[in-house]
């Protein structure tokens, strides 16, 4: 793990920005649009920051999507949106093909 | 049906491919790891070295498989597919199904998708169901069950009986000795297996401690077959201190254990760190979590013992049948070990074409054992 | 005139004339009867006692029902032409829509202005609904009781894992969605069917006309010109537009629009090769319409739209610069209708009339060294307006929004990134003295130094300002592309959180102001109404 030496370091500076404050958090999550759901969130984590999101997004998009954990954000696979991704296996590696999947108003 | 993802004129390929795998497969009992990935894959993965040992598909219309469930001789596994609508079970050497049982029937859907588990004979096979009514302007929500199979009942299993459970359940567990079902919900409710009644609710949300909200709970992955214990992060705040400082929140672990029947609960870090999954060593007072980092719990003195960061999120966490490895997966599709001593890394594999596994647990099984890997 | 060409004359001219054939309401009433009642029968316990079950027992915006008859059309329930579900969507949101009385609170998600900040202020609605929707989501719909608790029905049969998530899962989660919850809707959100049929008994105005228009553009500044307006069938117009920009460019473009619920005006018109969006109100008995139009595929870019009617009451809509500093001189434009009459601008001030017409007026101004700072009142002839402010040396400033969010995009996908435009607004303390209260006195956008930083120590160790965007000197905030970024100091993707801040330079002082900015994912679902 090559990358140990930046992860450690990353653990450790959360830790003490945490222990020196927890304040805004809810106001990230308040702008419109943006999910409370804090397990860990979908644009905003617990803490009101990004770090503690799964990393990358793009690893744990189907994690998502096939549990239909934020359906507001993410399709849900399971009843919406059941061929979103299909014959894409990977979103780490595809998700360019991914899309958003509602059409636009007309007038 | 082993290999039964390669097409009929690479025979020379699959005997290849047996010959491969009969190598590496150790002589001794080795611990074999179960992951799904999308589509509709389930991996056989060799504990020692994180080759695959065989990839099984799944039947049906999926997008992956979440509860593995491996049957106590570790010849099969239950799963589900076509959209949680159906359970099946199959045979871990030939990937043929052997069970069978849709979950519905007529306008009743009912999905499956966390709470499976089977009798220590392996012969019942108890399934949790969150049924719904869909009418043509409408849907019913129905009340969840619990449905009871006999697992030699085939290709088109009817439920032997089935009893309403709380909603919310997110795993079951059978009591060593058979004779009750845990619930594993917002409390862990013990039922009859029989009857479906409730005997005892073991309190986790609805705990009552001073100062302390009630607790969230995190993590929908099973990991007890090796262990013998559920495992649960969960979450809380102490409602007397400022909610400003990290202190406030806390992180704890409930374990339950099937053989006594007794919830353990106890605190041991701030949450500073959010943990997905967690399990108990089957060899050591030591409980591991994982997310976006891997945790070492010392479930005696309730501590922290060692925390590696990870460089991927991972969804779910088992140890090894002698607890000397801890193995990670689920989320992307990465799958590794570490060593259960100093959270080292042994290895780490990237599972082919980098398919998602997604919601998938991660299961543990023993391997070495040719059936496994016999066509 | 060659045979062709009278082929393809003749053909545009029957298609226009079967579009025209059956008008949209009259379409949406058939197709709705045809090929919703199958599913919907006419259901005599209906609260509503009218036709068609769960369909009657519900009211929502034009946007709401969209979205519904969308959800109809992916379940493969109903299948329509854009045309068609255009005409349902009329069609239902002229029987079972808003007042708008009922829509005026939540309009701002209809116009799809970007970065509200949206805290529900009741807990049960806030952990219940807002959890995953905006708060207009919800409100802006209205139910019989068992409509409310078939929505809730919908939502776990549609996302069985709803009780299994955060917020859900510590408590009785079902229990509260199908008890109190329900309940509380129905009080705040009934279906209240007698309001909605009072104003569906008022007349429906005739828009055609000449319309005065005035607006802005955050980033790009105040806009304004005339609209003439022509019906062109029930309820539905076409519009030209000349405008001028505050660069003094001239655009004019046409757009046609559709009222939806006899007062919600979607108009669409194409700038350069871009579909804008038009969401605007009729009010004041048909002589105003107001919102925000929007670029169909960048909704967070757009800008505010007020029209009124030429020729109606007399009223000033704008003053351009809207801010005047002591001991200065400049030109200011007067934008309205009917100015007729002297121009004051109050103590300390002499204004020269330099140009003048009934609905412009351009003054020369100049401001005493000595005048009295604070908003003051315009005065043109009998009528007057708030909406000019008189500022020695600000105060403060503060950075609009707040609170941002942008998100990561394009990188090789489909999903477009999103931007922030942000604002140095400039402010003078009110009487208490103090900055950041209350009674401070507003005075208007300021240009101003913009830069960005890393927001906390992770911030600073993932260098998330180098990575996650960057901010133009005009306060454009670009964020970075999608994808994984291999040079970050951990693999990943280029997320981040910044500190945003302007600074502007008085002279012998200097004056900053911050925002947080949220860089993150992609929406992989955006609706009309989120």
């Amino acid at each position: 793990m090559k990358r140990l030496k930046p992860l450690n370091r990353k653990a450790r500076v959360m830790d003490n920005t945490l222990h020196q404050k927890m304040e805004a958090v809810f106001a990230m999550q308040a702008v419109g649009g943006c999910t409370t759901t804090t397990d860990p969130g979908w644009e905003v984590d617990p803490t009101g920051g990004v770090a503690s999101l799964c990393q990358p997004m793009e690893a744990d998009l189907y994690g998502c999507a096939d549990p239909c954990w934020w359906p507001a954000q993410v399709p849900d696979v399971m009843s919406s949106y059941q061929g979103w991704g299909k014959g894409t296996d990977s979103a780490e590696k595809g998700w360019r093909e991914l899309d958003q999947v509602y059409p636009k108003p007309s007038k | 049906m082993f290999f039964n993802i390669l097409s009929t004129n690479q025979r020379s390929l699959r005997v290849l491919l047996f010959l491969i795998c009969s190598w590496v497969i150790p002589a001794f009992a080795a611990d074999v790891l179960l992951t799904a990935t999308r589509p509709n894959l389930l991996y056989a993965i060799d504990g020692q070295t994180g080759e695959t040992l065989n990839i099984l598909k799944v039947p049906g219309q999926t997008t992956g498989s979440w509860t593995l469930l491996p049957s106590p001789d570790n010849r099969r596994v239950y799963l589900t597919t076509d959209n949680h609508e159906t359970v099946l079970g199959l045979d871990l050497a030939t990937g043929d199904t052997v069970f069978r049982a849709e979950l519905g029937e007529g306008l009743v859907q009912a999905r499956s998708f966390y709470g499976h588990d089977l009798n220590s004979d392996g012969s019942r096979l108890f399934v949790q169901v969150n049924p719904v009514r869909r009418l043509r302007d409408q849907i019913q929500v129905l009340d969840n069950e619990v449905l009871v199979f006999d697992t030699g009942a085939g290709l088109n299993a009817k439920p032997l009986r089935r009893f309403k459970v709380p909603r919310r359940i997110q795993g079951l567990m059978t009591s060593a000795d058979d004779h009750s079902l845990f619930l594993l919900g917002r409390d862990f409710y013990r039922v009859d297996t029989v009857s479906g009644e409730l005997l005892e609710t073991l309190p986790v949300n609805g705990w009552q401690i001073k100062n302390r909200s009630p607790a969230d709970m995190g993590g929908h992955w099973i990991s007890f077959e090796n262990s013998g214990v559920h495992t649960q992060a969960l979450f809380s705040v102490h409602t007397d201190r400022d909610p400003r400082t990290l202190e406030a929140y806390q992180t704890s672990i409930a374990q339950l254990d099937r053989r006594t029947g007794k919830l353990k609960v106890f605190d041991f870090e701030s949450t500073a760190h959010l943990i997905f999954a967690t399990t108990t060593s089957a060899k050591r007072p030591e409980v591991f979590g994982v997310y976006n980092s891997l945790v070492k719990i010392d479930s005696e003195a309730g501590r922290t013992l060692q925390r590696v960061p990870l460089e991927a999120t991972y969804y779910a966490v088992n140890t090894s049948l002698d607890g000397e490895r801890v193995y990670i997966g689920g989320g992307g599709c990465k799958v590794a070990a570490h060593k259960a001593s100093d959270l080292s890394r042994i290895w780490g594999y990237e599972l082919p074409g980098c398919a998602d596994q997604s919601f998938s647990h991660l299961r543990v099984i023993r391997g070495g054992n040719k059936k496994i890997v016999q066509n | 005139m060659s045979r062709q060409l009278l082929w393809v004359l003749c053909g545009w001219m029957l298609w226009v004339a079967s579009v025209q054939g059956e008008d949209m309401y009259r379409l949406g009433e058939r197709l709705v009867t045809e090929r919703c009642a199958g599913c919907h029968h006419p259901s005599g316990n209906n609260a509503a006692g009218s036709q068609f079950s769960r369909i009657s027992e519900q009211r929502k915006s034009p946007e709401g029902w969209f979205m519904t008859v969308v959800r109809m059309q992916r379940e493969g329930r109903v299948q329509l032409t854009q045309d068609e579900r255009r005409s349902v969507v009329k069609y239902l949101s002229d029987n079972y829509g808003l007042t708008p009385t009922e829509a005026l609170p939540f309009r701002h998600a209809l116009e799809k202005r970007p970065n509200r900040a949206d805290v529900a202020e009741d807990p049960l609605l806030a952990t219940m609904c807002a959890r995953c929707h905006t708060q207009a989501r919800f409100q802006l719909q209205r139910r019989s009781e068992e409509e409310w608790r078939r929505l809730v029905h919908f939502h776990v049969g549609q996302f069985p894992t709803l009780e299994y998530a955060a917020g859900s899962r510590d408590r009785d989660w079902w229990g509260i969605a199908t008890g109190p919850l329900v309940t509380q809707l129905t009080q705040q959100l009934g279906l209240q069917m007698d309001s909605w049929k009072h104003w569906q008994q008022q007349p429906s105005p005739n828009l055609s006309g000449r319309w005065r228009i005035v607006g802005r553009q955050p980033g790009r500044g105040v806009y304004y010109g005339y609209a003439e307006i022509s019906k062109t069938g029930t309820d539905q117009y076409r519009t030209s537009y000349s405008l001028t920009d505050a660069a003094g460019v001239e655009h004019s473009s046409t757009s046609s629009a559709v009222i939806y619920s006899g007062y919600e005006w979607r108009g669409e018109r194409q700038l350069s090769d871009k579909t804008v969006r038009e969401v605007f109100a009729v009010s004041d008995q048909g002589n105003r319409l107001q919102g925000r139009w929007f670029f169909q595929d960048h909704d967070e870019t757009g800008g505010d739209w007020t029209a009124v009617r030429v020729g109606t009451r007399a009223q000033v809509l704008a003053i351009y610069p809207n801010y005047l500093k002591a001991g200065s001189r400049q030109e200011m434009t007067l934008i309205g209708t009917g100015l007729k009459g002297p121009v004051s601008l109050g103590k300390g001030i002499s204004v020269t009339v330099k140009q003048r017409s009934e609905d412009k007026i351009v003054i020369d101004v100049v401001a005493d060294r000595n005048v009295e700072a604070g908003r003051r009142e315009i005065q043109v002839g009998d009528i007057a307006s708030t909406q000019l402010s008189v500022y020695r040396k600000l105060d403060s400033i503060q950075v609009r929004p707040a609170h941002a969010i942008a998100r990561i995009g394009d990188g090789g996908g489909k999903i477009a990134p999103v931007p922030v435009q942000f604002e140095a607004v400039g402010f003078l303390n009110g009487a208490d003295g103090l900055a950041g209260t209350e009674d401070d006195i507003t005075v208007g956008r300021f240009p101003a130094h913009w830069s960005s930083s890393d927001f906390d120590d992770i911030a600073k160790m993932l260098q998330d300002s180098t990575h996650a965007g960057q901010i133009n000197q005009n306060g454009l905030f670009q964020p970075a592309a999608a994808g994984i970024n291999p040079d970050r100091y951990i693999p990943t993707n280029n997320i981040g959180v910044l500190n945003i801040q302007a600074e502007l330079d008085q002279g012998d002082n200097t004056l900053s102001a911050n925002a947080r900015l949220v860089v993150t994912v992609q929406r992989f679902i955006d609706p009309p109404i989120r």
